[in-house]
């Protein structure tokens, strides 16, 4: 019995301590969630509170698909595509609006000599930068005199080299700057607009590593660094004291990162996000069960022909050999089966791009027999190979046009990189890259700072056609334009510098509860920030 | 216990510091070097070389590892190389929003599992069957495809919580306990599926035992016996499968936070590493390692309190 009221005593005594470790460690616990949530500090505040929260009254909530900034706040260091994020907190020389025209912005008043060689522009006066300093022609100089930086993607065309290249800029007088190009420019505003136009402020040119934590612009907003956590969410403030502030219609525009496909169209379909972009093809038919969408083309997917000198690969220097590859692809059918919604197409201009036309899909269409013959004509009646570096697996694009091309006796023989750097390095050695390309609504800039004068003909080669169309296009306005846009057109597709598959559309989601309908920058890939209103 | 506690506290440094080390050795064994990330893709050799010169890559590595120890005992995990944001800064508006969601999964598994477990030993039968089952296929399912499924239901359909995002506590604290409400219950479905087979089997066995046994001969009342002193005997395996699982669901938050597009450490890594972002990597990699290393001590402890054996083997 003693025994037994020992056991008893030491169970009731170990058992109470461990509850009360237990009920200690819990307390703990909770007091440890609560203060580490309490100290969230700047967490990020994408998202909102509460299912269908985030579109408070004043507050534009925008969901991306990628990192807006990923290497810091200096827009130049971007391309085109990012100017929906950068031009809220920059403004640019000239800037393209949903229409697809190009409008001034810092710029009030532009024209050009004679020969198009000389532009002067007039600035807006009454700009202000973060420090509060003003817009003047000198630091438009300097910010333009960058140009030969080569980590500036904005400034590709008009750097030493590119396309559209500025040899001078000059200072006429405080509010007049005087810009010298190499070639003849008839449309100058095309060189100089959304990303690749926008000035950076005084501070952030003198040092541009400060631009990697602090925005300097001359936006209607500003960077709140409390409520922006990077990669994340960036929370940009109205500045009342901007001069296009009244122009906006948000007190603050919140861009979440969802790099999740599902949960960014998650995001707009339960009104987290006002507006998402780019949805993945995937995801549209649940956002327009709930929501809305607009959508863009200006994508074109395809094999851009690098080796059009058969350096590596004689069989390339024929024009024929490189038609066969464009008669040989059956976009219709693999339009039909991988990509519902494309467009299938034989030629580099988007649809709604100036100089697109109908006629050359219809006289580049899919042929196979054509494909054999025109090989023959070559020399190649036993087909000819072409080798074409991937890292990792092969897309199903690829693939599948591997099939379509080994009918006709085209091998695509798939080479696997081991890195990166072997993939860029393959268009020094593939005759053929592929993959998407954004053409946008300038395709005779994207032609000049890619196609002809940039990495896809490294080799330098030329062609008299392309060559006169894109200086016309360049050079011409209006209906002159427009013809020389066309011509540059079937040039491309008539002499095989690039085998066109499909068009692809980029596709954006939104709340019509919240927001109006969101509108591209004409048919380029990027939404107009400042065009998105509440809804009415 | 002071010397146990001390014991383990030794082993808890050596461990982070053995972390620091691999982390340290790893990024130097690394194809790239921080000047090429800071100089950016197409920089010249030159000057990727003047970037590492500035950054005291050239350095003898042992010189750069003191210097690093001397920042890290500082609090100082340097600087972004892509955007020269500060490290710990960052990681500690980060750390926040991870912690909380895996310490709450955590401890809604617990609570579930607990219970779950508990009533499938106690009960059996029919309803015992069925959650030894039913946590079978809990168990079976992808986090990932738990999470899509919960965002259909309770933020597409119901409405009840937002799809996606996060909510300061400090700016709305219900707005808070909302944005984690969807990813800790999808966490949690996995993790209470553990705790119940393993609550079950525990207690199974404390039911057993000459102890409870001897409980029963002398009329202790049965909830007494099942929920005080069986429950303490199932307790120690629960503890110790909670502990991991917290660590688990810390180092794998990657998916999750991917999901719910949440601002978290799984987020920083991931962009960190696709950025070959060194400093923000190594960052991360030792913030996880002594959060893991701390949650171990701490789990040590209660379990050595829980269980006398332990701290006396």
């Amino acid at each position: 019995m003693i025994k037994i009221s020992r056991l008893r005593l030491r169970l009731r005594s170990s058992a109470t301590r461990p509850m009360s470790v237990r009920i200690g460690a819990a307390t703990i616990a909770l007091a440890t969630a609560t203060t580490l949530a309490a100290c969230g500090g700047n967490g990020g505040g994408g998202g909102g509170g509460g299912a269908g929260s985030a579109s408070a009254e004043g507050t534009l909530t925008f969901a991306y698909d990628a990192d807006a900034a990923p290497t810091g706040y200096d827009p130049l260091l971007y391309s085109q595509g990012q100017f929906t994020f950068f031009s809220a907190m920059y403004d640019a020389l000239f800037v393209t609006q949903a229409d697809g025209t190009v409008a001034p912005s810092l710029v009030t008043e532009f024209s050009n000599n004679p020969e198009n060689t000389q532009t002067t522009l007039s600035l807006r006066e009454g700009v202000t930068f973060t420090d509060g300093s003003p817009l003047d022609a000198e630091l438009v100089k300097v910010n333009l005199d960058r140009r030969s930086d080569e980590d500036l993607e904005a400034y590709g065309a008009i750097a030493p080299g590119g396309a559209s290249e500025i040899t001078d800029v000059t200072v006429s007088d405080p509010q007049t700057v005087v810009i010298t190009w190499a070639q003849p420019q008839a449309t100058p505003e095309n060189n100089l607009v959304d990303t690749a136009g926008i000035i950076v402020g005084p501070a952030g040119v003198a040092d541009p590593s400060s631009l990697e934590t602090t925005p300097d612009g001359s936006g209607a907003y500003t960077l709140n660094a409390d409520e922006t956590t990077r990669a994340s969410t960036y929370t940009l403030d109205k500045n009342d004291e901007a001069w296009a502030a009244d122009e906006w219609s948000y007190d603050t525009i919140v861009f979440d990162v969802i790099t999740d496909p599902q949960a960014l169209a998650n995001a707009v379909v339960s009104g987290q996000a006002d507006v998402a972009t780019v949805l993945d093809p995937t995801t549209i038919d649940l956002v327009e069960q709930r929501q809305r969408t607009v959508s863009v083309g200006g994508t074109i997917v395809g094999f851009p022909v690098i080796d059009k000198t058969g350096a590596n690969n004689p069989a390339f220097a024929s024009e024929q050999v490189r038609l066969a590859m464009i008669h040989a692809t059956d976009r219709e059918t693999l339009v039909n089966d991988l990509h519902d919604g494309s467009r299938p197409t034989s030629q580099l201009f988007p649809e709604s791009a100036p100089g697109f036309d109908p006629a050359i899909d219809e006289e580049f269409a899919y042929d196979p027999d054509r494909a054999r013959e025109l090989l023959a004509e070559a020399g190649f009646p036993d087909g000819i190979d072409v080798n074409y570096t991937v890292l990792g697996q092969p897309d199903e694009d690829a693939v599948a046009i591997q099939g379509q091309w080994a009918e006709v006796g085209i091998r695509l023989n798939f080479v696997t990189a081991t890195s990166t750097d072997q993939v860029f390095a393959a268009v020094r050695t593939d005759p053929v890259i592929f993959g998407p390309f954004t053409v946008g609504a300038q395709p005779a800039g994207f032609i000049a700072g890619v196609l002809y004068g940039g990495f896809m003909n490294m080799q330098g080669a030329t062609e008299p056609e392309i060559e006169s169309s894109l200086g016309a296009a360049l050079g011409a306005t209006g209906d002159a334009q427009e013809h020389a846009l066309t011509d540059l057109n079937r040039a491309i597709t008539a002499n095989g510098w690039f085998v066109p598959v499909y068009e692809d559309f980029t596709y954006a989601g939104y709340n019509a509860e919240s927001v109006s309908e969101p509108a591209f920058a004409g048919t380029n890939n990027y939404l107009v920030l400042s065009e998105i209103q509440p809804a009415s | 216990m002071l010397a146990y506690v001390a014991k383990r506290l030794a082993l808890a440094v050596g461990t982070v510091l053995a972390a620091v080390v691999i982390v340290f050795l790893l990024v130097h064994a690394s194809d790239t070097t921080p000047g090429a990330v800071r100089a950016g893709a197409g920089a010249t050799a030159e000057r990727v070389a003047a970037e590492n010169e500035a950054l005291g890559w050239n350095r003898p590595l042992w010189v750069q590892f003191t210097d690093y120890l001397g920042q890290l005992v500082q609090g100082d995990l340097g600087t972004s190389l892509v955007d020269g944001r500060d490290i710990a800064a960052d990681l500690a508006d980060r750390l926040p929003v991870t912690a909380s969601i895996a310490l709450f999964a955590t401890l809604l598994s617990g609570l579930v599992g607990v219970f779950l477990g508990v009533t499938a030993a106690v009960r059996g039968g029919r309803l015992g069957r069925l959650i030894t089952t039913g946590s079978g296929v809990a168990l079976s399912l992808p986090a990932f495809w738990v999470g899509i499924l919960f965002v259909y239901l309770l933020s597409l359909q119901l409405g009840w919580f937002p799809a996606t995002g996060y909510t300061e506590f400090s700016s709305d604290p219900l707005g808070w306990l909302s944005s984690i409400a969807i990813p800790v219950i999808t966490l949690a479905v996995g993790g209470a599926a553990i705790i119940a087979r393993t609550a079950a089997a525990g207690m199974r066995e404390a039911l057993t035992q000459e102890h409870i046994r001897t409980l029963r001969a002398m009329g202790t009342p049965r909830w007494r016996i099942r929920y005080v002193h069986a429950l303490r005997y199932a307790s120690v395996p629960v503890v110790s499968t909670l502990g991991i699982q917290f660590i688990a669901l810390f180092g794998g938050s990657v998916i999750i936070e991917n999901l719910f597009a949440l601002p978290g450490l799984g987020q920083a890594s991931q962009v960190a590493a696709s950025s070959s972002d060194f400093p923000a990597l190594v960052g991360v990699v030792v913030v996880a390692t002594v959060v893991v290393v701390v949650t171990n001590l701490l789990l040590d402890l209660v379990v050595a309190a829980l269980d006398p054996k332990v701290r006396t083997s």
